[in-house]
Order: C-alpha cells, then sequence, then structure tokens
C-alpha cells in the first residue's frame, strides 16, 4: 500500500502516515521488551485456555458426554484408517498397473513450447 | 471569455461528480455491510483427494491443447488457496489453463485437532509425494512441475530438496523464505530469548489462526488502518470496492496451524536458519539445496513487507541447478501473484519459463 504514490495528495499523505506509522511499530514490536510482553501474553492466555478446556472436560465427564480429547482419539482412529486407505489405494492401482493406463482423458498433452511456436524473424 | 466558460464547466463537472460520487459512495456503502461473502475460487475443478488438512483440486482444461507436463501448485499453509483464483481475470490458476496447462493445486483446511501431531515431514515427503503419485496417475505422466508461493514454496523446496526432486521436473517458487534470520518482524518474535514456543504447542495444540493473523498485522501494522482509508475514499468505485472487499476476505481468512508442524517451523527454520545454513534434516533425509538439480524459477517482490528480499535471495544462489532463474518484481508480497500487478508482471514471465520446460 504505502508504495502506491499516484498524483493525488491525499493518497500521497496518506502513504507518508503509513510508513511512518510502520516504522514505529516495527521499532516497537521489533524490541526486547516487547517480545517479552508479547511472550507472557500469549502463554497466558493458552494457559487459561488450557484451564478452561479441562475444567469443561471434567464436566462434561460428569454428564457423561464424550469431551474434545474423546473425540480427538476417535479422529485419530479415522485417520489412522484413512492413512491405511491411502496406501491400499495406491498398492491396488500399482497392482492393477493404472499408473500408465489410468489417465483421464482430456486435452492431448502435446502442446509445443512457444518458442517453437513463434514466427520466425528474417533479419 | 472562453476561458472563464472552460473553468465554469470544469468546476460544475467537479460539482457534478462530487455529487455522483458521494450518492455511489452511500449505495456502495450500504451494500458493502449488508452483502454476503463475494465469491472466489470459482474457477471450475474437482477434488481429487482428501485426506484431513489436506485436498487436491484438477481444474477443468480450458484449452484444446495442453503442455505435457503438468502443473502442481503448493498453497501457504497459513491461508486459503483461492488467493491464486480470486476471480475471472484475476486468478494465476485460469491464466495457467488458458495458457495451456494442466493444473493440480494443494488447498489447505483447517487441521483437525487429531492433526496437531503433523510434522514438517507430512507436509512435504507425505503431502506432496502424494499428490504427486496422483498427479502422475491422472496424467500419466511421471513427473510435474512444482510451483510454490510462500510457505508453500519452502515446503516445495524442502521435498524437492529432501527427495532428491522424485517426480518434480521443474520448482517454480514466489517470494518462498530461505534465511529465516532475514525475516524481520517474525524473526524477532519468534526469537529463541523469550518465545517459549514448545510451552505454547504443549498447552494449545494447534495454534490459532488469530496468533498467525497478528503476527502478520505486526509487519505493517498501519496497514490496516490506511487500506480503510483508501476504500473510504474509493467508495464510489463499485470495482473498487469489490476487489477490495476479496482481498480484505481471504488477508483475515486465515488457517490455524498444526503444532508440531508450527514447533518445527520455529525450530530448525528460524532458530536452527536450517535451510540456508544447510542442516535441516526432514524424516531423516538431507534438505540441502544443493540437492535440486532440476530447473529452478523464484520471483520475489521489491516491497515485500512479509518475506523480505533478503530473506528469499538466497534460495536460488544455493541450489544445485545448472538452469536457474531468478527475478525480482515490483510490487507487495499479495500482489506479485495477484491483481493488476500480477497479471502484467509476473504471470507472463512464469509462462515463458515454463512453456520451454514443460513440452
Amino acid at each position: 500500500m504505502a508504495q502506491n504514490k499516484g498524483g493525488d495528495p491525499v493518497q500521497k499523505a496518506v502513504a507518508t502516515l503509513e510508513e511512518r506509522v510502520n516504522e514505529l511499530g516495527k521499532a516497537v514490536f521489533g524490541s526486547d521488551n516487547f517480545g517479552k510482553v508479547m511472550n507472557t501474553a500469549v502463554t497466558t492466555q493458552a494457559r487459561v485456555q488450557k484451564r478452561f478446556t479441562d475444567r469443561m472436560g471434567k464436566n462434561l465427564h460428569f454428564y457423561n458426554m464424550p469431551t474434545q480429547d474423546d473425540i480427538v482419539q476417535l479422529a485419530e482412529q479415522c485417520g489412522r484408517i484413512e492413512e491405511r486407505m491411502v496406501a491400499i489405494e495406491s498398492m491396488l492401482h500399482e497392482l492393477l498397473g493404472q499408473k500408465t493406463t489410468g489417465a483421464r482423458k482430456g486435452p492431448a498433452r502435446t502442446k509445443k513450447p512457444k518458442s517453437a511456436t513463434r514466427p520466425k524473424t528474417t533479419e | 471569455m472562453a476561458k472563464t466558460k472552460t473553468k465554469e464547466k470544469s468546476t460544475g463537472d467537479r460539482i457534478r461528480q462530487l455529487v455522483d460520487r458521494t450518492i455511489q459512495r452511500n449505495i456502495n456503502g450500504v451494500s458493502y455491510f449488508l452483502s454476503d461473502d463475494p465469491p472466489v475460487g470459482q474457477t471450475r475443478k474437482d477434488i481429487i483427494h482428501q485426506r484431513g488438512t489436506l485436498q487436491l483440486f484438477h481444474y477443468h482444461p480450458l484449452s484444446d491443447e495442453v503442455y505435457k507436463t503438468p502443473v502442481l501448485i503448493v498453497t501457504p499453509t497459513s491461508n486459503r488457496s483461492y488467493v491464486l483464483d480470486m476471480m475471472p481475470g484475476v486468478s494465476l490458476v485460469e491464466f495457467l489453463l488458458k495458457a495451456g496447462y494442466d493444473v493440480f493445486l494443494m488447498d489447505w483446511q483447517p487441521p483437525r485437532p487429531e492433526e496437531k501431531k503433523l510434522t514438517l515431514q507430512d507436509y512435504t515427503q507425505t503431502f506432496i509425494r502424494e499428490c504427486l503419485d496422483i498427479v502422475s496417475r491422472e496424467t500419466g505422466e511421471d513427473e510435474a512441475s512444482l510451483i510454490g508461493y510462500c510457505m508453500g514454496g519452502v515446503l516445495a523446496t524442502i521435498y524437492s530438496a529432501s527427495m532428491k526432486c522424485a517426480g518434480v521436473r521443474n520448482l517454480a517458487c514466489f517470494t518462498t523464505p530461505i534465511d529465516f534470520h532475514e525475516m524481520g518482524m517474525f524473526t524477532k518474535v519468534t526469537d529463541q530469548k523469550h518465545f517459549e514456543v514448545d510451552r505454547m504447542v504443549d498447552l494449545i495444540g494447534n495454534v490459532p489462526p488469530n496468533f498467525v493473523f497478528q503476527g502478520f498485522q505486526m509487519t505493517a501494522p498501519a496497514g490496516q488502518g490506511a487500506a480503510q482509508i483508501n476504500l473510504w475514499r474509493n467508495m464510489w468505485d463499485s470495482d473498487f470496492v469489490e476487489n477490495f472487499r476479496k482481498y480484505d476476505r481471504w488477508s483475515n481468512d486465515m488457517l490455524p496451524l498444526a503444532g508440531e508442524y508450527f514447533r518445527e517451523t520455529v525450530k530448525e527454520l528460524f532458530w536452527e536458519n536450517g535451510l540456508y545454513t544447510g542442516k535441516l534434516r526432514v524424516g531423516g533425509k538431507s534438505a540441502n539445496l544443493k540437492n535440486i538439480t532440476v530447473p529452478i524459477f523464484h520471483a520475489c517482490a521489491q516491497h515485500d513487507s512479509l518475506v523480505l528480499p533478503a530473506a528469499s535471495a538466497p534460495l536460488v544462489e544455493l541450489t544445485g541447478s545448472e538452469d536457474k532463474t531468478d527475478i525480482v518484481l515490483k510490487g507487495g508480497h499479495v500482489s506479485l501473484v495477484c491483481g493488476a500487478n500480477a497479471v502484467g508482471r509476473m504471470w507472463p514471465v512464469l509462462d515463458d519459463w515454463l512453456s520451454e520446460r514443460s513440452a
């Protein structure tokens, strides 16, 4: 955005202001102190989220309902089945020799490079 | 006399234009807030493979004759793939199809909670390998051209380096970071001195999109504000508003990152700078860029605030290829691949390069 400096004075002013704020932002966000604060904030947020999930899990167990962890475990099992299916599928394709014959019908794969189709110029 | 008349006319025109624009601004302003998200990714395609976070698209051909070598595009894991298929006329995918390429694209969905264990090896040696096999099966061709954008370029590069370019005929990357110590704000935010990536991933699993989004925002903190001012000033222009909405939708539509993949990216790429130093190992295999021997093309943007040119510059230099093309174009991180800048600058250059190596 900042590099878009046309003749319009308002546009120019916005671009200049944007550049300055970006420079200032980079100086602030790039400092060690900001990094420390940012890390503390992110970790705290993650910890709060984890505690909330744990608490919620206990409540769900109390009501005989699956927690997110239970669903994740089920999904992991499905994922493993999916993985084996992919492996079986590709083995079947190899066994049936479809690698060379199973290509879908589509346009002919005969297009020539641009240099081959460009008319030759005479000097 | 005549001069005064012209002046009067021009003042009248200006007033009329002001009134017209004010009316149009109100109409567009109301529709901006009331209408649904604009349609994106409209080029016709089939989803030919799905596995958790991964989807493989095969686009319907738009030419009567295609090049022998198909194209497999690897998109960045943090963003939706429709940036490469924004709208008719502004779609790299559509451009490639019309130019005669058979196009496949790896699209990422938000990783499920159980996919937090996905690693760099899964994204490269498993997913890319799997997609190359499917492309080969679909087309009958043993090799494809890999195209990677941003982090998608990193994945394509790691795959090519660690698998010695198996199934790859050409490698084309756009704004692909290699020297992660030159990633500006990202390098600072993930600094080993204070960023506890282990604790973060252990606590939350997959990294939420807002964390990644904040990281992007910090590279240009005034960007959003300036964009809103520009939107207001151009609200009278329906085309501008529609385009703005599409780009705005994309830039806010970020994906979570798989926890282990994020941990490895931070440790191996940002902290150890493994791709740059050549020490990166993925799945027990060396991902030294010297292992890349296929023709390589790299385009980076002069005003890229996300992947600074210094971060992506070493890619071509460090590869073992003999056929290397490295270009720097005007524009930013997104405008390099999408928008008027891309249509006129990058796409034709890519087509010229790829055309000679795809028959």
